[in-house]
């Protein structure tokens, strides 16, 4: 088994999930202020 | 609402008002009011022993369908099915530990009232240790048979174990039982809380009652570590439960 | 996005960079396992990283028990869910080594036991905050976090100790470490804080955001006078 392609995919995982990880932050984020726009224009 | 449970409802709430009102802190009145009165209803109805027992013997039964033990195979694993199979049917008697308390707004009586509300904490733990020690009690020989079980080292040791594991998974589990009150699938956040943090005590259960089957090796690293788990965990809880009362 | 905030993503971008460079080319190949070792520099201090974000859970846990804050309340919820992510990555991150190295994926291997364990611990407690309803949430989160803390000493001592009584393949790799790649280890451990730093700043503006919602709501119905 070549463990190479192995080293590659521990790496690229740790940022897929950091990324991923982000990018929830980011939505949240969006439908928290969008949430609170909509309250605030009653 | 059914007479039986009328009745129970009314004794139940009448009991608690006369005892919550009276007693001042630091009297143990209360603790054993409360286990006296929890121990009398149970032994009328009989719901949660019953009920206890009931699934214990069916994990046994399916996981005997699982592993088919024999001989020297049979008392590596049987630790370990004897734990889960009582852990689970533990969780069935935690989580009916507060409903009672619930159903007659006893809790809220507990909070206004001068009683110390651990009293009522170590009496929930003493009622529900008390109904699985019976279930462990019933369970055990049945173990011995259905997997021909010969203990090979200290067989005296295995009450001690028994003890102290289960007093490790009554109070952790009494304790999330009153957290899981207020949430939503509370049936089910009960075991989701308790198991993770109970998994070195389970480590210690099973790991001591299959060493003291097999007469392996000495069992002294993990009743140190079982007793040293219930006393810093009981007493987390004894300072812990008074804010999650109030909490509620 | 502020200057300071635009100030610290860079940095943090520098240091995970620099440390990339550290892991690939300044480390030395070590001599058993050859290249795939590097991602030893990923996985040891992603494990670091995430024990240092549940501590600061179990401060902030125990400073909103006595004081009650919304935020305390609010660093005690980011550091969980932060440190749960890099636990994760630790968790896979681990069988991704052992399988070219031992050819199985999982080994009962005390660290990535124990980090298991304590990712277990964690995602409850998160789980116990989405499931909560009323409004004491914090409270029993709280008391959980401090259970779940009080536990990891046990955890470790009990997962040692069954290790000991039943070997297993270690997948932290044994021995000493040759200074460079103590080097390697250390920048990348640098990194992942400021990167942690940095997530959990932006998640406590979350919180924070969250909560402006709650109170505006609550306002909102407290003024109206009749239920929504």
């Amino acid at each position: 088994m070549n463990p190479i392609p192995f080293l590659y995919a521990a790496f690229i995982v740790t940022w897929v999930i950091h990324g991923v990880y982000i990018v929830t932050l980011v939505t949240r984020y969006r439908k928290a202020e969008r949430e609170l726009r909509e309250f605030q224009k009653k | 609402m059914s007479t039986a449970a009328m009745q129970e409802s009314q004794k139940s709430e009448d009991f608690e008002k006369a005892v919550v009102q009276t007693p001042a802190r630091g009297e143990p009145k209360v603790l054993w009011a409360t286990l006296a009165k929890d121990l009398r209803l149970e032994w009328r109805s009989k719901d949660a022993i019953n009920s206890m027992i009931f699934f214990a013997l069916l994990v046994v039964v399916v996981f005997s369908f699982a592993f088919d033990p024999n001989g020297q195979e049979s008392r590596q694993i049987a630790g370990g099915l004897i734990w889960v199979a009582f852990l689970f049917a533990a969780v069935v008697a935690l989580n009916q530990t507060w409903a009672r308390e619930l159903r007659n707004q006893v809790l809220d009586a507990y909070r206004v009232s001068t009683a110390a509300a651990n009293d009522l904490f170590l009496a929930k733990v003493l009622g529900n240790f008390l109904f699985v020690t019976v279930l462990e009690l019933v369970m055990t020989p049945i173990f011995v048979v259905f997997y021909n079980l010969r203990v090979l080292g200290a067989w005296y040791l295995l009450p001690v174990i028994g003890v102290l594991g289960t007093w490790a998974l009554v109070v952790n589990g009494t304790f999330f039982a009153a957290i899981s009150l207020r949430t939503r699938s509370r049936e089910v956040m009960l075991p989701l809380i308790l198991f993770p943090i109970s998994i070195p005590a389970l480590m210690g259960m099973v790991e001591a009652t299959k060493i003291i089957l097999t007469g392996e090796s000495s069992v002294k690293f993990w009743i140190v570590l079982l007793a040293v788990y219930d006393l810093v965990f009981t007493i987390v809880c004894l300072s812990l439960f008074e804010t999650v009362l109030n909490a509620e | 996005m502020k200057t300071p905030v635009l100030i610290a993503v860079v940095l943090t971008f520098a240091l995970l960079a620099f440390g990339l460079y550290q892991a690939f080319v300044v480390a030395p190949t070590e001599q058993t396992m050859g290249d795939v070792q590097r991602i030893f520099y990923y996985h040891v201090p992603s494990a670091w990283t995430a024990f240092l974000l549940f501590f600061v859970n179990f401060f902030a846990s125990i400073w909103y028990l006595f004081r009650r804050g919304s935020v305390s309340d609010a660093i005690a919820v980011t550091t969980a869910e932060v440190g749960v992510v890099f636990c994760t990555i630790v968790l896979i991150t681990g069988p991704i080594w052992a399988r070219p190295v031992w050819g199985i994926w999982w080994t009962w291997d005390a660290r990535l036991t124990s980090t298991l364990l304590l990712w277990l611990i964690y995602i409850s407690y998160l789980i116990l905050r989405r499931f909560s309803t009323g409004g004491q949430t914090p409270v029993l989160a709280a008391a959980l976090a401090v259970f779940g803390f009080a536990d990891v000493p046990f955890v470790y001592l009990s997962i040692r100790y069954f290790r000991t009584q039943h070997p297993q393949p270690v997948i932290g790799g044994g021995g000493s470490l040759h200074p460079a790649m103590w080097h390697a280890v250390l920048w990348n451990w640098l990194a992942f804080s400021a990167l942690a730093a940095l997530l959990c700043w932006f998640r406590y503006q979350l919180e924070r955001k969250q909560k402006d919602v709650e109170e505006t709501i609550a306002l909102e119905s407290m003024l109206e006078g009749s239920p929504r």
